[in-house]
């Protein structure tokens, strides 16, 4: 078995070869090959997905209402994600509002919970909000919404507090599809959503 | 047949030792020491060009928040977004996947575009579940797409995710045709231990290579507004904005959460939606990108609605900041100046331009 390397131009990456440096009569250099390679490997696992999956309705307009928000007395979110060859991690963003009337989000003590078959991760850092039951100011302000990350990849917590999502127990050689459930707590209001699939790290290896 | 490594497109990572300088440049693949040679890169190369691929659509949303859509066994419209695929052969139709709930009776889903309209899905359980379309489109293209869905019986629809990405094809059918941007890797022997390899072939490699780079774009952000799609059209649903007084300051609406792919230099955004106006003032939709890591940029763009009461897709182009190694957040805000307009967003898409991405 041999190891493959991550490229430490990630998240750089592609590194274009002109056809100029391919021509006839031109030396089939080893580090044009390994260029190539290179690009290749960039393409099947850094190129990796960038989705904004939720978008939240006004709910200052006609059809609007607090409710129309995702909210911690919705039902939970099942995205799909495709993941690439060899690929393990996805970070998430919210783009959340507390209700301050609520001490605390309550999700088990968190305030939104992000988890597939091999992992869950926690955020309970939503420091935003407002008093939604007010009436001395609006109902809906954007400015009292802020973004919160489950991003941060560790080697040996795979499960916990604002961690990245770890999708993949053993690495795939093909591109597949992982489902991802995601929770809000009461008094969590999100406005917009997105998830990013991460670099696998320096010193990640895999088998092949 | 194509020089593949197996059917199920497995991807052969880059090895540290591959390439060395003053080294043999190794010509078939090595099947004992895993060191690549020149064949496993064609491999690669049809691994690439066969399964490859970014989501189209990923769209959620939950049944509490979502419109019930009452449906018979006719096909009704509920869905409309901006699709976009590279122009690899014979990848010309993407899968499109609908769960969804429809008490007491079955569903199927099928979607349109200028390409034509596809088949049905295969019909979902008695109360819904997923099912999967192929549509087919025009590569190489920004073109929109409808999704209709019919009921076996008459009932409601509830939409809770839409999810689409263009299809696999097989890596075995890959090699049967190419055009300017993509060559298959085909001969069987082309990379066989002691052949010799041509410039030719390694330029095809570094062609895929690069016109993978600039026309694999990711779609940032695919949002519909569900419901009759007839009737969204022209009512006051989706993200909507009424008047407001302040006819000088946009509304912030909502945020999206963006990190630049290397070489994109644009975002193309298309917006959908309609102006409900009562008086003469037009209303108007407005996005504007804002560079977070630089304490606020200003590259901004413009989008109005014209006409009152009419249904339009607008497109516009927000150039990417360059030298931004942090998330950019995209401010979508709105402003509607008109006395007793409404301006209502009821499909918005933003992609990455293929066309201007930087080799």
């Amino acid at each position: 078995m041999a190891t493959a390397y991550v490229s430490k131009r990630f998240p750089v990456g592609f590194q274009p070869k002109t056809e100029d440096a391919i021509q006839n009569g031109s030396l089939a250099l080893a580090s044009t090959m390994s260029a190539i390679a290179e690009n290749q490997h960039w393409l099947g696992m850094g190129d990796l997905d960038l989705v904004n999956f939720h978008q939240g309705l006004d709910i200052e307009g006609p059809v609007g209402a607090l409710s129309n928000l995702w909210n911690g007395l919705t039902y939970p979110k099942t995205l799909t994600l495709n993941i690439p060859p060899f690929h393990q991690y996805a970070a998430f963003h919210f783009l959340v509002c507390r209700d301050y009337l609520l001490a605390s989000p309550t999700l088990s003590g968190n305030g939104i919970k992000i988890e597939c078959a091999t992992s869950t991760s926690y955020i309970n850092n939503i420091t935003f909000g407002e008093d939604f039951a007010s009436t001395a100011k609006p109902a809906f302000d954007i400015s009292n919404f802020g973004w919160v990350h489950a991003a941060t990849i560790s080697e040996t917590a795979v499960t916990g507090e604002q961690s990245a999502l770890k999708l993949n127990s053993t690495a795939s050689e093909t591109w597949t599809t992982v489902d991802v459930t995601i929770t809000l707590g009461t008094g969590v209001y999100c406005l917009a959503a997105a998830y990013h699939l991460l670099p696998n790290q320096a010193g990640y290896t895999v088998t092949v | 047949m194509a020089n593949n490594q197996d059917a199920a497109g497995k991807f052969r990572p880059f090895i540290e030792s591959d390439f060395k300088p003053h080294t043999y440049i190794r010509s078939g693949n090595d099947t004992v020491h895993y060191y690549k040679g020149v064949r496993d890169m064609a491999y690669n190369n049809n691994t690439l060009m066969a399964r490859a691929k970014h989501p189209i659509i990923n769209q959620v949303d939950s049944p509490q928040t979502a419109t019930t859509i009452a449906g018979t066994t006719s096909p009704l419209a509920f869905a409309h977004y901006v699709v976009w695929t590279p122009s690899i052969p014979g990848r010309d139709t993407i899968d499109v996947t609908v769960t969804a709930t429809c008490p007491g009776v079955r569903f199927q889903v099928r979607g349109v575009t200028p390409a034509g309209t596809g088949s049905y899905s295969a019909a979902s359980s008695v109360g819904g579940s997923t099912v999967t379309c192929v549509v087919p489109v025009t590569t190489g293209t920004f073109q929109a797409m409808t999704l209709e869905f019919k009921l076996s019986a008459g009932g409601n629809f509830l939409p809770t995710k839409i999810y689409s990405v263009q299809t696999d094809i097989s890596t075995t059918d890959i090699g049967t045709t190419a055009n300017t941007r993509f060559v298959p890797q085909d001969s069987t022997q082309q990379y066989a231990i002691d052949q010799p390899f041509t410039v030719d072939m390694v330029r095809d490699l570094n062609k895929t290579n690069n016109n993978l780079f600039s026309r694999n774009i990711r779609c940032v952000h695919n949002w519909s507004f569900w419901g009759d799609w007839t009737s969204v059209i022209s009512s006051n649903k989706g993200i909507s904005r009424a008047y407001t007084a302040d006819t000088a300051n946009k509304v912030h609406v909502s945020q999206l959460y963006y990190l630049p792919r290397p070489g994109v230099t644009r975002l193309v955004v298309f917006m959908a939606g309609r102006t409900h106006n009562y008086g003469a003032t037009a209303g108007e939709s407005w996005i504007t990108f804002d560079d977070e890591t630089f304490g606020g940029g200003n590259f901004t763009t413009a989008t109005t609605v014209t006409t009152s009461g009419s249904w339009a897709v607008w497109q516009s182009d927000i150039d990417v900041p360059t030298g931004v190694t942090g998330p950019l957040l995209l401010n979508l805000s709105m402003k509607t100046p008109g006395v007793g307009t409404t301006t209502c967003l009821q499909s918005l898409s933003i992609w990455e331009d293929p066309n201007t991405v930087k080799i």
